[in-house]
């Protein structure tokens, strides 16, 4: 009998062992080097680290030039989710109510930019909001504006492209989550006298608050981190998270203070899927995606 | 009290409803019955608003309520699914309704109390929908429904999702519990023993017609369809023609034999094709003929089932006759052995 048992754990752990190796290569192997590469100490001569630790990387974050930063991205993610929802949830419960074969076309309308690379995608929307870009020339041809407007390099530019690469990732779960909606609740409570607003904010937004927790989750979190909107769309002062660690990793050269900015980043995050699973989240719903 | 006329419905290419029209008195159980695809739950969902028909009125107390929305209505429903509030605990699931119409919480809570004695769930409030038996869920839709006392009550196949027994315990509640709160219920199902046990009166359905409507036992005694006679009790069709309709009892010839058929079909004439509607348990098989109908047959099975036997005869055109009766000892009838299918006129409805 015990023997047994022990054979059992054996296969057991040779069948996880795969998944084991690549975790730890791949995951702990590649966060401990970051978290180890946050306290060393820039070398002399601006290449690599010297292995002299330190927590000066973490208290130069408190410089207020730094913070300053920090606030902004969680100000850009913040806009970037409000309005990702504004948009993302009427679209997915319209989607879920829509015939099959509307159902298909919108699912194919969120799904094709996909198929294309972001950067790319990006780089459109250079050409459409510049100074002489179709949107500007329309406008102008209308008589509604005299001189080009100052669309790119803004915050809106940037708070634009955020939610247009964001935007299915709010979609996608509340359409999942109004799709499995029972219909016949709401046909109750407007049988027990609630108007159609009323048995939209009683019933079918608490039965459809999983999906929009996990949409919001998975906009706000890539939101603190993605790097290249502001680059491509944003103004000088548009400095987020991302882009600092970038800059620090690649112009800097600092990559001590890259990596404890990385610490950083990934402690928010963990902190909002935490908040997430602490709100009655499933972690189900949010790795669908 | 309840007024639905002329209701007309169609959904893609299908006429789901053609014309029904039906009238509920003040505290009284109506049945919709019919097959599935009959247009009994659209009809029901006319009534609560969640259908708009294309054609006919619903007047409720002799106002017109066709254009209404659900929530304008005085008409609840219990749905087949029970459709409880998952996030609601029973209490809110109750107050819901109340709570829409701004009644204030002590107010709330003595009726929701008074609901939960109505349905002999007493202490339920706090439970969660998910922690309920079938029977319990089923009750607790119906008192979230009556606490709003409507003026009548829509139920849509409320014991479909049960099994046999507990069906037979809530079919007893049902009925108890629309005698004591005086509603009228408008009852969707398509098991004719719930539509017997429990209505005033059955409204059997067809293709999106009403057949035929009438107490439990005029439907039974005195079906005037095949189908009507086919969607309630088990009889046995016997396909006969009007030989002599003059003197108020009709002479029907079957298989060569003459009988009398029932009184009272003065629409009758002369060379009619119609049917005789023999209920498996008034079909009576024995050696000698009893009464003035009777037909020579070949006894072809007989199964002893302890209250009761039933017998199968097969008639000399080759047709089978089922009946069924109280074992008594008198007279034990062989299979293989001549016998005689005897039946009282009176019993027996013509049907076309």
């Amino acid at each position: 009998m015990k023997t047994n048992v022990r054979k059992k754990k054996d296969g057991a752990l040779l069948l996880v062992a795969p998944m084991a190796i690549w975790t730890i290569l791949f995951v702990v192997v590649t966060l401990g080097y970051i978290l180890y590469l946050s306290f060393t100490t820039r070398a002399e001569n601006g290449m690599g680290v010297t292995a002299q630790l330190t927590l000066d990387n973490y208290l130069k974050l408190l410089n207020p030039s730094y913070l300053k930063v920090l606030g902004n991205s969680l100000k850009l993610a913040a806009i970037t989710t409000i309005i990702c929802l504004l948009v993302g949830y009427p679209f997915g419960y319209l989607m879920a109510k829509a015939s099959p074969r509307r159902r298909a076309i919108l699912m194919l309308l969120v799904i094709v930019p996909f198929w294309t690379n972001a950067l790319v995608r990006v780089y459109g929307w250079r050409i459409l909001l510049m100074g002489d870009g179709p949107i500007n020339v329309f406008l102008q041809t209308l008589g509604l504006i005299d001189k080009p407007l100052k669309l790119l390099n803004t915050f809106g530019a940037v708070v634009l492209g955020m939610v247009y690469a964001l935007l299915p990732f709010m979609i996608l779960p509340t359409y999942s989550s109004v799709e499995k909606m029972d219909w016949a609740l709401v046909e109750a409570s407007r049988d027990m006298g609630a108007s159609p607003l009323r048995a939209f904010v009683t019933v079918t937004l608490p039965l459809t608050a999983p999906g929009v927790l996990a949409g919001c989750v998975l906009t706000f979190v890539p939101s603190i981190g993605l790097f290249f909107m502001s680059d491509l769309l944003g103004g000088a002062n548009d400095v987020f998270l991302g882009n600092l660690i970038n800059d620090q990793l690649l112009k800097s050269r600092d990559w001590p203070f890259a990596a404890a900015l990385s610490v950083v980043m990934m402690l928010l995050t963990s902190l909002f899927l935490w908040l997430y699973r602490r709100a009655g989240g499933k972690a189900e719903d949010i790795a669908a995606l | 009290m309840l007024e639905i006329r002329d209701l007309h419905k169609r959904f893609d290419d299908a006429d789901v409803l053609r014309g029904v029209s039906l009238t509920i008195e003040t505290g009284e159980f109506v049945t919709l019955l019919g097959p599935s695809g009959c247009g009994k739950t659209t009809t029901l969902r006319i009534v609560a608003g969640l259908t708009a028909p294309d054609g006919g009125r619903v007047l409720l107390d002799g106002a017109d309520i066709t254009a209404l929305p659900p929530e304008k209505r005085d008409v609840n429903t219990v749905f087949q699914s029970y459709a409880l509030f998952p996030h609601m605990n029973v209490g809110r699931n109750i107050a819901y309704g109340l709570r829409v119409r701004g009644v204030k919480k002590d107010e709330r809570e003595r009726r929701v109390r008074e609901m939960l004695r109505l349905v002999a769930l007493e202490g339920f409030e706090e439970r969660m929908p998910s922690q309920l038996s079938g029977g319990q869920r089923q009750r607790i839709a119906i008192a979230r429904a009556l606490v709003l006392q409507p003026k009548l009550l829509l139920l849509d196949e409320p014991l479909g999702a049960l099994d046999l027994k507990l069906r037979q315990q809530m079919q007893r509640e049902l009925k108890d519990i629309q005698k004591r709160s005086g509603i009228a219920f408008l009852y969707v199902t398509h098991d004719q023993e719930e539509a017997l046990n429990l209505s005033d009166r059955i409204a059997i359905m067809r293709d999106g017609l009403i057949e035929q409507i009438g107490a439990p036992e005029d439907i039974y005694e005195r079906p005037q369809t095949r189908f009507a006679a086919e969607f309630i009790g088990q009889s046995n069709f016997l396909p006969c023609e009007v030989v002599d309709a003059g003197s108020g009892v009709p002479v029907l010839s079957c298989a060569g034999q003459r009988f009398p058929g029932r009184a009272g079909y003065p629409e009758l004439r002369v060379g009619d094709r119609i049917e005789v509607c023999l209920r498996i348990e008034r079909v009576r098989l024995s050696r000698t003929p009893i009464g003035p109908c009777a037909l020579p047959a070949t006894l072809k099975s007989r199964h002893y089932a302890g209250g009761s036997i039933r017998e199968t005869a097969i008639l000399p055109d080759g047709q089978e006759v089922f009946a069924i009766q109280q074992t008594s000892g008198d007279e034990r009838l062989e299979e293989g052995e001549p016998v005689y299918v005897c039946w009282n006129p009176n019993e027996a409805a013509l049907v076309r």
